[in-house]
């Protein structure tokens, strides 16, 4: 969800402060700590942060999230702000007039809203629950991983406190009810329409990557690459040829050399 | 084929429109579209037996065998059923319409949920009142109170943590609520409808939030006045109203009815009311004085007069005591 | 000391007299009764009212009682009995009636000790405006249910609720038991919750933690060896807290023994007239948990009483925190501060060393001292009573707050713990407040200060239970 520590910036940004040479992107770490919904949104704006040609200094922290001003990584900061979640960040870049969508049309960015909406509330919530509720994921895999970081007992009352905040969220938006096979329903309708959306085109809006470029390729580069107990996840993907080409062709242009997970 | 007739109970209508409630309005307005054979039933006219209202939230379409509740579950439905306007749109136009779908679910509803049962001018003045009347004896006593209960998870639940509070989520979420009727307008363009010249599942959704925002008496909503000046959405609303729902002969005696009372009332209103008031003030004086005067009679209260000599007795109360602080 | 009572016997020593036959005083004006010739012996000890209560613990209590063998001895050890029973906290109320032994195994001076007591069937509740419930210096309304003497032998069992006016609350839950009948050895327990926030510094820390803790007195003093593991969750005050600060944002654990040992000789702890203190800490974190350093305290205070009831007081305070792991930093809420209306004054609380954007960010080590001259109100308006409460107070206090830097040598960092310091002095009134804390009101001018120090120059006023 969208922070508010980000509006403090419309009053005080000037023509002049485009991007600071020392702009710092914290998330948790990588190999050892962070789960699959919080890495799909950190590698969602990392790529986007690519797609600007913006540069930042990669921090690992195992104290990320609660760092954050909103409670949420990624986060940024920027000179004396920080700016977390993908929207809000995407929205910072925009307004220093830096964004790479500025080409789209009135109609188009509103398309490309709707879209970037939908993967938030399909894919993250989806992620969500794979993670937190389904119980063979979250015994081998989140949980271990959320609580490595903290000395027992820490390291599992930590992810037991983080899982009942996930499950009264989806208990709100009505995913708590739904059973494995709904949640893979879910992600297999959401990938119909994006796959639908982008048909052969090259990027979601024309030649040039934009933001919803980034934020799928975070979500599903996530999915097919992501330490899971097994690879139904990957299998439902990979049925979507045009997508998982969508990655590799984001992948091979700006990751050439960086090795992920 | 009875079988064929789609059976939904919806909340009742008011001010021009045949119901008040967002998703019935979306459903009903599909039905429509997609001229398919739909009996409704209005939630007033239903008695507690008959109502779904007890088990579910309305709309609720019941079609042979197969009962669905909730907007998402019926289109769903109708989708799976081959029934529906909406078959006739490319793989593309369907995608957008899934992302639109998520569009005002997750960036308009929280916002008109919070504007009709979370802010208390409206939800006590207008939302709770209707809803209760629209609600079959005994169920009016229930149903206002569980809608609003979900309403509030559904706003707050996701949104707050340690960080942010419940104002501030208030300001997002109207701000997000009035950029995503931006996104819907800019969207929708010069079209007659979102897809050209037929109506689809997604000009029903739209159709059913602008609509009660638009016809509603709402005396200061930052939501209604955002959607007056959208134009081309206002005017989605009314070709829909006019051409699928325009009011039937009962919606319209109704109206007339209820427009007649309103106005009898205030008549005699009018009248009573230079001396309602007087009348009241006297009532107030009269029981007053009459509590006092029972008061005093029956000796509960007196006046003494006392001589200053008779409070000699108090000095050792102070003095002696030793260290009164407590010392736990 | 005790209730009077209208009807029963009276239980001051001055005033009782026992029954026997004998030449009574009035008609010799100079009669003198000395009561350590008249002999006794004790025949019983009895102890009415008892209900839970155990009778192992009573009979160590009482049983001194029986040996005396003169009139004042019996009076001053059955006093003393009853002195024991209060700092047990088995009873309610407690009154001696002491006799002489009737019946026919009555010996020749023969006494009989009674003990009326009243135990408590109910615990206490009480709900007030508590100082320093669950943080030092801050006031919370604390609903409070205290049942002392549980189980018969004096077990003290407490649960408390605080609400400070915001979001979190703390709560708590004691349990105390004094050892062999002793009321100055005890074993305790806690488990707790606190919410604690830290303006000065801009975090708030939850904390949620048990401690273990054993009381008993040596010769050098009454010591108290503790262990406590607490989680503590700390996040960010506000938006405008400083990054070096939510930086440390976090959990950590601290699995921590402590020991204390204080040897107090003064005849007050609020406004001593005589004696000193002396009080050593240390504290040992790293037995698990995700914290580890070795801290030091040290508190000293002496008082000097001088003519016209004034009082001058020199006290000494210091404290070095130093690491264990060389690469583990000590967080923030480990991190001593230093400064405020009652200890370093003329400087806001916690105002003094390291800031980062207005945030205080504490140091490794500190000391403090000050030299103050206490004399009562002039004029003495209310003497003897209500004016009691309050004194005129002068003061000078300087102290430093710094970090220890292990790329100098000791002496090197000596010399800049005692070059770089602080120094203020002023004049202003104190005030008692109950049993254990004080208000000032000062007018301090700081004289030496660092920059990036609070200071708060002019009127200041204070209230607490910590100060020095």
């Amino acid at each position: 969800m969208a922070s508010l520590v980000g509006e403090v910036m419309h009053l005080n940004i000037g023509p002049t402060e485009k991007w600071p040479s020392d702009v710092a992107f914290f998330q948790p770490y990588q190999v050892e700590q962070v789960t699959l919904p919080d890495y799909s949104n950190c590698l969602a704006v990392r790529t986007f942060l690519n797609m600007s040609g913006l540069k930042f200094d990669l921090q690992l922290k195992t104290n990320a999230e609660e760092m954050s001003p909103s409670g949420r990584v990624p986060f940024l900061k920027i000179g004396a702000f920080l700016i977390a979640e993908f929207d809000t960040i995407v929205a910072n870049v925009n307004m220093r007039g830096l964004s790479i969508s500025a080409h789209l049309d009135e109609t188009e960015r509103s398309e490309m809203t709707a879209y970037i909406t939908m993967v938030h509330t399909v894919l993250y919530n989806a992620e969500l629950y794979l993670s937190w509720i389904d119980k063979d994921i979250f015994s081998s895999t989140t949980r271990p991983r959320y609580g490595s970081v903290h000395p027992w007992p820490l390291s599992w009352v930590l992810p037991w406190k983080r899982q009942m905040e996930v499950k009264a969220r989806l208990n709100a938006c009505g995913w708590i009810n739904k059973t494995e096979e709904n949640v893979h329903d879910e992600i297999r309708a959401c990938l119909q329409a994006l796959s639908d959306r982008l048909d052969t085109n090259i990027y979601f809006f024309g030649e040039k990557p934009t933001e919803l470029d980034a934020l799928v390729f975070g979500h599903l580069y996530n999915l097919i690459t992501f330490q899971l107990p097994d690879s139904r996840l990957t299998d439902i993907i990979k049925k979507y040829k045009n997508l998982a080409d969508l990655c590799t062709r984001i992948e091979g242009k700006y990751y050439r050399d960086i090795k992920e997970n | 084929m009875t079988d064929d007739v789609l059976n939904l109970e919806v909340w009742k209508g008011n001010w021009d429109l045949p119901s008040v409630d967002n998703e019935c309005l979306a459903v009903w307005a599909y039905c429509k579209f997609s001229g398919l054979p739909t009996k409704v039933q209005k939630s007033h006219q239903t008695n507690v037996f008959q109502s779904s209202l007890a088990k579910h939230n309305l709309p609720v379409l019941q079609h042979g065998s197969a009962t669905e509740s909730q907007l998402g579950n019926i289109l769903s439905y109708l989708k799976n059923q081959g029934l529906g306007v909406d078959k006739n749109l490319s793989s593309k136009e369907l995608a957008d319409i899934s992302a639109f779908s998520a569009l005002i679910e997750e960036k308009l509803l929280p916002a008109y949920l919070h504007h009709w049962w979370v802010d208390t001018d409206t939800y006590v003045e207008i939302t709770r009142p209707f809803y209760a009347k629209a609600s079959p004896f005994p169920l009016n006593y229930f149903v206002p109170g569980r809608i609003q209960r979900a309403a509030k998870q559904h706003i707050y639940a996701p949104r707050t943590n340690d960080v942010i509070n419940d104002e501030e989520v208030e300001m997002l979420v109207y701000k997000e609520a009035k950029e995503c009727l931006n996104h819907l307008s800019y969207r929708l363009g010069e079209n007659d409808f979102f897809f050209g010249d037929q109506p689809s599942s997604l000009d029903a959704l739209v159709f059913g939030y602008v609509a009660p925002l638009l016809k509603a008496p709402l005396p200061n909503s930052q939501l209604a006045n955002h959607v007056k000046g959208c134009p081309n959405l206002s005017g989605l609303c009314n070709r829909i109203l006019n051409k699928y729902l325009p009011m039937s002969p009962e919606d319209l005696e109704e109206k007339r009815k209820r427009e007649l009372e309103e106005m009898e009332k205030k008549q005699v209103d009018s009248l009573e009311f230079p001396n309602k008031r007087r009348n009241m003030i006297l009532a107030a004086l009269f029981a007053l004085s009459s509590m006092i005067g029972y008061a005093f009679i029956s000796g509960l209260v007196g006046v003494v007069i006392v001589d200053e000599g008779d409070y000699d007795g108090f000095s050792g109360v102070f003095g002696d005591d030793e260290g009164g602080g407590d010392d736990d | 000391m005790g209730t009077v009572h209208a009807k029963a016997p009276e239980t001051t020593m001055e005033s009782h007299r026992p029954e026997f036959e004998g030449p009574s005083n009035d008609t010799d004006p100079n009669f003198k009764f000395d009561i350590r010739t008249v002999p006794v012996k004790v025949d019983r000890v009895v102890i009415d009212g008892v209900g839970k209560t155990k009778n192992d613990i009573l009979e160590k209590t009482l049983k001194p009682v029986l040996s005396a063998s003169n009139f004042k001895e019996m009076v001053e050890k059955s006093t003393e009995a009853k002195i024991l029973l209060e700092k047990l906290e088995l009873f309610k109320k407690v009154d001696i009636l002491i006799d002489t032994s009737k019946g026919k195994n009555a010996s020749a001076n023969g006494y009989e000790v009674q003990y009326h007591v009243e135990e408590r069937k109910y615990p206490i509740l009480n709900v007030k405006m508590e100082l320093g419930a669950h943080s030092a210096n801050e006031s919370d309304v604390v609903v409070r249910m205290k049942y002392p003497n549980m189980f018969g032998r004096g077990e003290s069992c407490t649960l408390d609720y605080s609400r400070v006016f915001k979001d979190d609350g703390g709560y708590g839950f004691q349990f105390s038991k004094p050892i062999n009948g002793d009321p100055d050895i005890r074993i305790g327990a806690t488990i707790y919750k606190g919410y604690t926030e830290f303006p000065w510094s801009s975090f708030k820390e939850i904390s949620r933690g048990t401690a273990l803790h054993l009381m008993f007195p040596t010769k050098l003093g009454s010591h108290c060896l503790k262990w406590e593991g607490v989680w503590r969750e700390m996040r960010a005050l506000n938006r405008n807290t400083s990054f070096a600060v939510r930086e440390q944002a976090g959990h950590t654990l601290k699995s921590s023994i402590q020991h204390v040992l204080m040897r107090d000789k003064r005849d007050d702890k609020i406004l001593p007239t005589k004696g000193y203190l002396v009080k050593l800490t240390q504290e040992y974190a790293g037995l698990g948990g995700n914290v580890e350093f070795v801290k030091n305290d040290v508190e000293l205070q002496y008082n000097l009483p001088l003519v016209f009831d004034s009082i001058i007081q020199l006290s000494l305070a210091g404290g070095i925190l130093t690491k264990v792991d060389q690469n583990k930093d000590i967080k923030i809420n480990d991190r001593y501060f230093l400064g405020g209306p009652l200890t370093l004054r003329g400087f806001t609380v916690n105002g003094v060393g390291p800031h980062s954007d207005g945030n205080a960010l504490g140091a490794d080590a500190y000391w403090l001292s000050g030299l103050h001259l206490y004399t009562p109100l002039p004029f003495r308006p209310g003497k003897g009573g209500f004016g009691e409460m309050f004194r005129s107070h002068f003061f000078v206090t300087a102290g430093h707050l710094g970090n220890v830097n292990l790329n100098e040598t000791a002496k090197e960092n000596f010399k800049n713990l005692t070059e770089t310091f602080r120094l203020s002095y002023g004049l202003g009134v104190v005030l008692r407040l109950g049993g254990i804390a004080r208000l000032e009101i000062n007018y301090v001018i700081p004289v030496r200060y660092q920059i990036g120090d609070n200071v708060d120059k002019g009127f200041q006023y204070g209230i607490g239970i910590s100060f020095l």
